[in-house]
C-alpha cells in the first residue's frame, strides 16, 4: 500500500522535473540575443522564412503561450529541423541514441567490473596497504581526465598494437562491439572510482554486521559468506550510487564519444554546439534530460522496492 | 579468521581513539601539495623563463633540453612556461568557481532549510531541474548560450555548481532543526538569527566543505574538457585542456605535450582529494 | 581543436559566393601522375570496396544547394555534366553531350546529347532531365543563380537535344555547363520527392549512394549502367566522417581507411616516412589570407595596412603553420593561374613597419579583433602567429572564433575589424578572382578603386591573351601597391592514401575521379 503511493508520488514528481527540463531548454533559445527565428534558420535565412517560424511559434505572443506551443511541439516529437544537416531533429537523434545508450550501459558494466574486485579487496584489507593502495589508484583515476586516457589508449592499443579498431563505429553487431570495448573502458575507469568508495563502504558495514559473525560462527567458509552476503547486500547500495552518478556517466560520454569518432549523441551535441545548430543543441538537451530523469526514476523505484522503509520517510 | 577480523575492527578503534588529537597524514599531505600548486600559479611570472605565448619558429616540437627543460611545442613555445601559466589558468577558474558555487549554494540551502515552506519548496524544485540534467550537458549548453572563454564558463561552472551545496546544506539544517537543543533554546528565547548562526553553522559548514573538495577535482575535469573540445578558454591563453588538445596530434611521436599538463591535473587531483580525505577523517573523529 | 572541417570545401566558396564563377578547372603544369606503382601488369583490378576519411558530413548532396568540399566530392561521382574539364584542365571535352553548336547570333547554345547513357536506375538520359536540372540551378534559391541569370530559356526540341538560350553572348557557356551545380539529376527526381530523392540521390554517374547515416558515413555502390565500360573499377566506396586529423592518420596507418581526405599539415613528413602510406600533391591556387576592413578607421590608412604588410614573417608562417609545405606568397592570383604574373612578396621588416607605423594616424598602435574559422588547427595557428607578429608595431590582435558558416557570412557582410580567408580559382583565367578582388558585384575588403575597375573591364572584354595578361599585370602591380589585403601564403592541395590505391589523380579544384581509381591486393 505504501508503496504504492510512493509510486505515484515519485512518477508525479518525476513529471513536474519532465515540465523544468523543458522549460529550462525553452528559456535558452531566449537568452540568446538577437531575434529568436533567426537563431533557429541560420543567417541564410529568408524573411519569409523568418516570418513563417513567428507564426507558427507564436514568437510575438506572451511568453507562456510560446511555452504551451514549444511543449505540444515536443510531446509531438516535432523537434525541428537541424540547420547542419537539414533533416528533422528527430531522425537525427533516432539514428545516434542508440549508440549512445550502449556505450553507457557497457561503461557501466565495465566499471562494476573494475570496482568490485578492488572494493572487496579494499574492504577485507581495511586500513593496510592493499587498502591504501586501492585508494590511490582510485584517486588518480578519478583526476585523469577521460580525453587523455581516451587517446593514449588508442596510441596504444590501436595504433602500436592494431589490436582494436581507431574510433569510428563500424558496421555490424560485431564491429559495433569491438569499437565500443575501448571508449567503455575509458568512461569506465573515470566513474570506478566512485563506485569502489561505496561499495567498500557498503561492504565494510556488511563485514562488520552480526550477520557475517554469526554465520562465520556456524562455520561457513570465509570466501564464500563474503561472496554471497557481502557483496549481494552491498550492490543494491552502489547501484543506487552508480544511478546518482548517472549525469557523470552520461556527461563522459560526450568528449569520449567525440574523441573516439563515435557517432552518438554526446559527438552530435559537441558538433552542433560549435557549428551553431540550435534546434539540434535544444533537442538534444531535452533528450539528455529525459534520459537522466527516466534512469534516476527507475533506481529509486528499484531501491524502494528492495527497501520498503524508505518508504515510510 | 572472523575472530581475527573483530580484533582488528575493535583494535582499530581504539588505536584511532588514542590518535585523536593528531591532524591525518593525508591532510597535511594534501595541504603541502597544495600550497606548492598555488605558490606556483602565483609567482609563475616569475619562475617561468619563457613568455607562454612566445612562439619561435626555428624551434618547433622539440624534445627536452637545457634550454627548454619539458620541450616545445607545435608553435615553438615552452612547454614548461605554459605548463606554469595554466596551472595560474585552471586554479583559478576552478577555486573562483567552487567558492562561489559554495557562498551561494550555502546561503540558499540555509534560506531553504530554515525558512521551510513556499520558499523551501520553489528553491529546491530549482535544484531539481538543474540536478535533472546531466553535468556536461548543462555546461556545454549554458557554454552555447553566453558564449565560451574564461568568463562563461565561470559563470557556467557556478550557475550548474551550486544546486549540490544548496542540496546538501538544506538537509543538514533540517536534521539539526529538529534536534533538542534547538528547542531547547528556542524555550529559552534565543532570537531566530542568532538560533540560526550560532547552532545550525558549524554543522552545516563540514559536509560542504569536504564535497568541496570532490567538486573542485569535478570542476577541474570540466575547465580541461571544455577546452579541450574547443569551448572554454581559448587560445592562446595556456591552459592545460587546450595543451592536451593541441599536444593530441603528436601523441605518437611527442608524448609529452598532452601528457604532461595530465600530470598537472593528476596532481592536482590528488592534492584536493587528500585534503578532502583528511578533512573528513579530521571531522569523524573530532 | 585539430579538426579541419570544410576548410577546402569552400573551394568556390569565396569566388563564387562574389561574383559569376566559370568553372574551367586548371590541372597545374607538373601536376602529379597517377598514382600507384601499377604493381600489377594487367592494368587495373576490378572489385573492392575503399573507405575514405573525410572531415565532416556531406550535409547536403543538391548540387544546387552546396560548396562543402565533402559535398562536392561525392556530388562528381553521382552525378554529371554535360561538359567536364579534361585530364589536364586545360579545356573541356563532351561528356553528357557529345558536341553543341551555337546559333549564328550566338544566343542559342544547342547539345546534343550522348546515346545509351542510363541513370542507375535504369532509365534513360533525356533532354526531360536536362530542362529540370538546369532550371533547378537557376531558381532564385540556388546558389548558383548569379551564374545561371545568363540563362534565358532552355528548350527541348527532341529527347536527345536541349537547347540553351541566353539573354545576351556568351563565350564561357561551354565552362558554365561544366560546373557541378549545373549536374545532371533525373526529371522530377525520378517520381520521389525532393527530400527523398537527396536522401538516396543517384544521377548518370559512375556511383550512387545506397545509404547515409548521417554524421557516421555514406556509401556509394557502382552504376551498373554506367556509360563508360568497364568503369567504375570498384565495387562500392565509403565515405566516414572523421573530423578529428589525428584519428583519421591513425585509420590510415591501421588500414581502417585508404584515403585522407585532409591530412594536417604537421603529418605530411609521418606520412610520407611510413611505408604502408604515401602523400598524393598537386600545387594549387589556393591563397590564404588577411582581409582588413576598408570601413574599419585604422584600416583605411595605408601606412597602416604597409605596416601590418611588411611586420608579417611570412617565412615563419609557412614554417608553424604549413610545416614547410608552402610558399610565401605576395598577391592573391596564383603563379599557375593562366594570364596571372608573379608579383614581389614584400619582404619582412619591423624596422620599416614601425617607421610606417610612425606615419600612420595610429602611432601608438591600436586594438582590434581578428575572426578566424573554428575548428581548423590552421586557423587556429594563423591567427596565433599573426597575433605575436602584430604586437612588436603595436597592434594588440585578440581571436574571435566563429563557426564557419557566421564567420563567412560577417565576410560577406563586411561585419569584421580583420579576417582570415582563403581564395582559389575554379577557372583557368585570372578573371574570376581579379573581379572578386575589386570588382562592381562586392568584394572581400570593399575595396573600391575606379581605376582598378576600368582595367579589369578592359581586360574582360579584350579578346588578345597577351594583351589580357599585360592587363593584368598591371592591374596586380596597382591593387598590391595599396595593401587593401594581407597575402600570406600558397599552399597545394594534397591527399594522404594507402599504398594498394591507384588511378588517383587530383583535380585543380581540389577534386578527383573515383571512377578511375583501383585496389591493388
Amino acid at each position: 500500500m505504501p508503496y504504492g503511493s510512493y509510486l505515484t508520488r515519485r512518477l508525479l514528481s518525476g513529471l513536474v522535473t519532465l515540465f523544468g527540463i523543458t522549460l529550462v531548454v525553452f528559456l535558452m533559445i531566449h537568452l540568446v540575443p538577437g531575434d529568436p527565428a533567426r537563431v533557429l534558420l541560420g543567417p541564410h535565412a529568408t524573411a519569409q522564412e523568418i516570418a513563417t517560424l513567428h507564426a507558427e511559434w507564436g514568437l510575438n505572443r506572451p511568453i507562456w503561450i510560446q511555452y504551451g506551443l514549444y511543449v505540444k511541439r515536443v510531446v509531438t516529437g516535432n523537434l525541428g529541423s537541424s540547420l547542419f544537416y537539414q533533416i528533422p531533429v528527430s531522425q537525427l537523434i533516432g539514428e545516434r541514441l542508440p549508440l549512445t545508450l550502449y556505450l553507457m550501459a557497457f561503461s557501466a558494466v565495465l566499471a562494476l567490473i573494475i570496482a568490485l574486485p578492488l572494493a572487496t579487496l579494499a574492504a577485507l584489507r581495511r586500513d593496510r596497504l592493499a587498502d591504501h593502495i586501492v585508494r590511490i589508484f582510485s584517486q588518480i583515476g578519478l583526476s585523469v581526465p577521460a580525453v587523455w586516457l581516451g587517446l593514449i589508449l588508442i596510441t596504444l592499443i590501436s595504433v602500436k598494437a592494431h589490436a582494436l579498431p581507431v574510433g569510428g563505429y563500424g558496421t555490424g553487431a560485431a564491429a559495433h562491439f569491438r569499437s565500443l570495448i575501448l571508449p567503455s573502458l575509458t568512461i569506465a575507469l573515470s566513474i570506478f572510482p566512485t563506485l569502489t568508495r561505496s561499495l567498500r563502504a557498503s561492504l565494510i558495514v556488511v563485514l562488520d554486521s552480526d550477520y557475517i559473525a554469526s554465520a562465520k560462527a556456524r562455520g561457513l567458509s570465509w570466501p564464500r559468506v563474503v561472496i554471497v552476503h557481502g557483496i549481494r547486500n552491498a550492490i543494491p547500495p552502489t547501484v543506487t550510487v552508480l544511478g546518482l552518478n548517472i549525469g557523470y556517466l552520461v556527461g563522459s560520454t560526450v568528449a569520449v564519444e567525440t574523441i573516439f569518432a563515435l557517432p552518438g549523441l554526446g559527438s552530435l551535441m559537441i558538433q552542433a554546439v560549435l557549428s551553431r545548430d540550435f534546434p539540434v543543441v535544444q533537442g538534444v538537451a531535452i533528450v539528455y534530460g529525459v534520459l537522466v530523469l527516466v534512469i534516476n526514476l527507475a533506481t529509486d523505484l528499484t531501491h524502494t522496492a528492495l527497501e520498503p522503509r524508505l518508504v515510510e520517510q | 579468521m572472523s575472530q581475527h577480523a573483530a580484533t582488528d575492527v575493535r583494535l582499530h578503534k581504539v588505536k584511532t581513539a588514542g590518535e585523536r588529537r593528531h591532524t591525518p597524514a593525508t591532510l597535511v599531505a594534501g595541504l603541502i601539495l597544495l600550497t606548492i600548486l598555488v605558490a606556483i600559479a602565483i609567482f609563475a611570472p616569475l619562475i617561468a623563463p619563457y613568455n607562454p605565448e612566445a612562439q619561435n619558429a626555428t624551434a618547433l616540437l622539440q624534445g627536452i633540453s637545457a634550454h627548454h627543460w619539458l620541450g616545445t611545442d607545435e608553435l615553438g613555445r615552452d612547454v614548461f612556461s605554459r605548463l606554469l601559466y595554466a596551472t595560474r589558468v585552471d586554479l583559478e577558474i576552478s577555486v573562483a568557481a567552487v567558492a562561489a558555487s559554495w557562498l551561494i549554494g550555502t546561503s540558499l540551502g540555509l534560506l531553504a532549510g530554515y525558512a521551510g515552506g513556499i520558499i523551501d519548496a520553489i528553491i529546491m524544485r530549482l535544484v531539481d531541474f538543474v540536478m535533472a540534467f546531466p553535468f556536461y550537458v548543462l555546461i556545454i549548453a549554458l557554454v552555447f548560450v553566453i558564449g565560451s572563454g574564461f568568463g562563461s564558463i565561470l559563470l557556467a561552472l557556478i550557475v550548474v555548481g551550486w544546486v549540490s551545496y544548496a542540496r546538501i546544506v538544506r538537509g543538514e539544517v533540517r536534521v539539526v532543526a529538529t534536534r533538542e537543543y534547538i528547542a531547547a533554546a528556542r524555550m529559552t528565547g534565543i532570537r531566530g538569527r542568532w538560533l540560526l548562526l550560532r547552532h545550525v553553522l558549524p554543522n552545516v559548514v563540514v559536509q560542504p566543505v569536504v564535497y568541496a573538495m570532490s567538486d573542485v577535482i569535478n570542476v577541474i575535469l570540466a575547465i580541461v574538457t571544455l577546452g579541450f573540445l574547443g569551448l572554454g578558454v581559448q587560445p592562446p591563453t595556456p591552459e592545460w585542456g587546450l595543451m592536451i588538445s593541441d599536444g593530441s596530434d603528436f601523441l605518437a611521436t611527442h608524448w609529452g605535450l598532452a601528457t604532461f599538463p595530465t600530470i598537472a591535473v593528476v596532481i592536482t587531483g590528488l592534492a584536493f582529494s587528500l585534503i578532502g580525505d583528511g578533512f573528513a577523517e579530521l571531522v569523524a573523529e573530532g | 581543436m585539430t579538426d579541419t572541417r570544410g576548410r577546402r570545401g569552400r573551394a568556390g566558396l569565396c569566388a563564387t559566393a562574389l561574383l559569376g564563377v566559370v568553372a574551367l578547372c586548371l590541372a597545374a603544369c607538373g601536376g602529379s601522375a597517377a598514382t600507384g606503382s601499377g604493381g600489377s601488369s594487367s592494368g587495373p583490378q576490378h572489385g573492392g570496396s575503399i573507405t575514405i576519411g573525410q572531415v565532416g558530413d556531406p550535409q547536403s548532396l543538391d548540387p544546387t544547394q552546396t560548396y562543402a568540399n565533402q559535398s562536392i566530392l561525392i556530388i562528381k561521382n553521382v552525378y554529371e555534366m554535360l561538359y567536364d574539364s579534361t585530364t589536364n584542365g586545360q579545356s573541356f571535352t563532351p561528356w553528357l553531350a557529345t558536341g553543341y553548336s551555337l546559333s549564328a547570333n550566338k544566343l542559342a547554345w544547342t547539345f546534343y546529347l550522348r546515346k545509351g547513357v542510363k541513370f542507375a536506375n535504369g532509365q534513360p538520359l533525356t533532354s526531360a532531365d536536362v530542362k529540370f536540372s538546369i532550371e533547378r540551378a537557376m531558381a532564385k534559391n540556388s546558389v548558383w543563380n548569379f551564374i545561371d541569370v545568363v540563362i534565358s530559356d532552355i528548350t527541348t526540341p527532341s529527347p536527345s537535344t536541349v537547347v540553351i538560350h541566353t539573354k545576351t553572348p556568351i563565350a564561357s557557356m561551354l565552362a558554365i555547363v561544366s560546373l557541378y551545380g549545373n549536374a545532371i539529376l533525373p526529371n522530377n527526381f525520378a517520381g520521389k520527392t525532393a527530400t527523398q530523392f537527396f536522401q538516396r540521390p543517384f544521377g548518370t554517374g559512375p556511383f550512387k549512394v545506397s545509404s547515409w547515416i548521417h554524421g557516421q558515413s555514406l556509401t556509394v555502390v557502382k552504376n551498373p549502367h554506367y556509360w563508360q565500360k568497364g568503369k567504375p573499377y570498384l565495387d562500392s566506396a565509403t565515405f566516414t566522417d572523421v573530423p578529428n586529423d589525428n584519428t583519421r592518420l591513425l585509420q590510415l596507418q591501421g588500414n581502417q581507411i585508404q584515403i585522407d581526405e585532409f591530412p594536417a599539415w604537421s603529418q605530411l613528413s609521418q606520412i610520407q616516412a611510413n611505408s604502408s602510406t604515401t602523400l598524393a600533391t598537386v600545387p594549387s591556387t589556393e591563397v590564404e589570407m588577411l582581409l582588413f576592413n576598408e570601413h574599419v578607421k585604422p584600416f583605411q590608412d595605408i601606412h597602416v595596412r604597409e605596416a601590418i604588410n611588411l611586420a608579417l614573417n611570412r617565412s615563419a608562417l609557412v614554417r608553424e603553420v604549413l610545416f614547410g609545405h608552402g610558399s610565401p606568397i605576395g598577391t592573391f592570383l596564383a603563379p599557375n593561374i593562366p594570364l596571372s604574373t608573379a608579383q614581389p612578396v614584400p619582404a619582412y621588416s619591423l624596422t620599416k613597419a614601425k617607421a610606417q607605423m610612425a606615419m600612420s594616424s595610429v602611432p601608438h598602435g591600436f586594438s582590434t579583433t581578428l575572426n578566424i574559422a573554428s575548428g581548423s588547427a590552421l586557423e587556429s595557428a594563423v591567427g596565433q602567429v599573426v597575433q605575436q607578429e602584430l604586437a612588436p608595431i603595436g597592434i594588440k590582435v585578440s581571436i574571435q572564433q566563429l563557426d564557419a558558416g557566421t564567420w563567412f557570412s560577417d565576410i560577406t557582410a563586411l561585419k569584421y575589424d580583420m579576417s582570415t580567408v582563403y581564395v582559389n580559382t575554379d577557372i583557368a583565367d585570372a578573371s574570376e578572382l581579379v573581379e572578386a578582388a575589386a570588382g562592381t558585384g562586392g568584394n572581400w575588403v570593399d575595396w573600391n578603386d575606379p581605376a582598378l575597375t576600368k582595367i579589369a573591364n578592359q581586360a574582360g572584354a579584350v579578346f588578345s591573351q597577351a594583351e589580357r595578361k599585360q592587363l593584368y599585370a598591371e592591374y596586380l602591380s596597382e591593387y598590391d601597391a595599396h595593401y587593401p589585403v594581407a597575402d600570406l601564403f600558397l599552399s597545394p592541395w594534397v591527399y594522404a592514401l594507402a599504398k594498394n590505391v591507384h588511378g588517383f589523380q587530383i583535380m585543380l579544384t581540389g577534386n578527383y575521379r573515383l571512377a578511375n581509381v583501383w585496389l591493388s591486393k
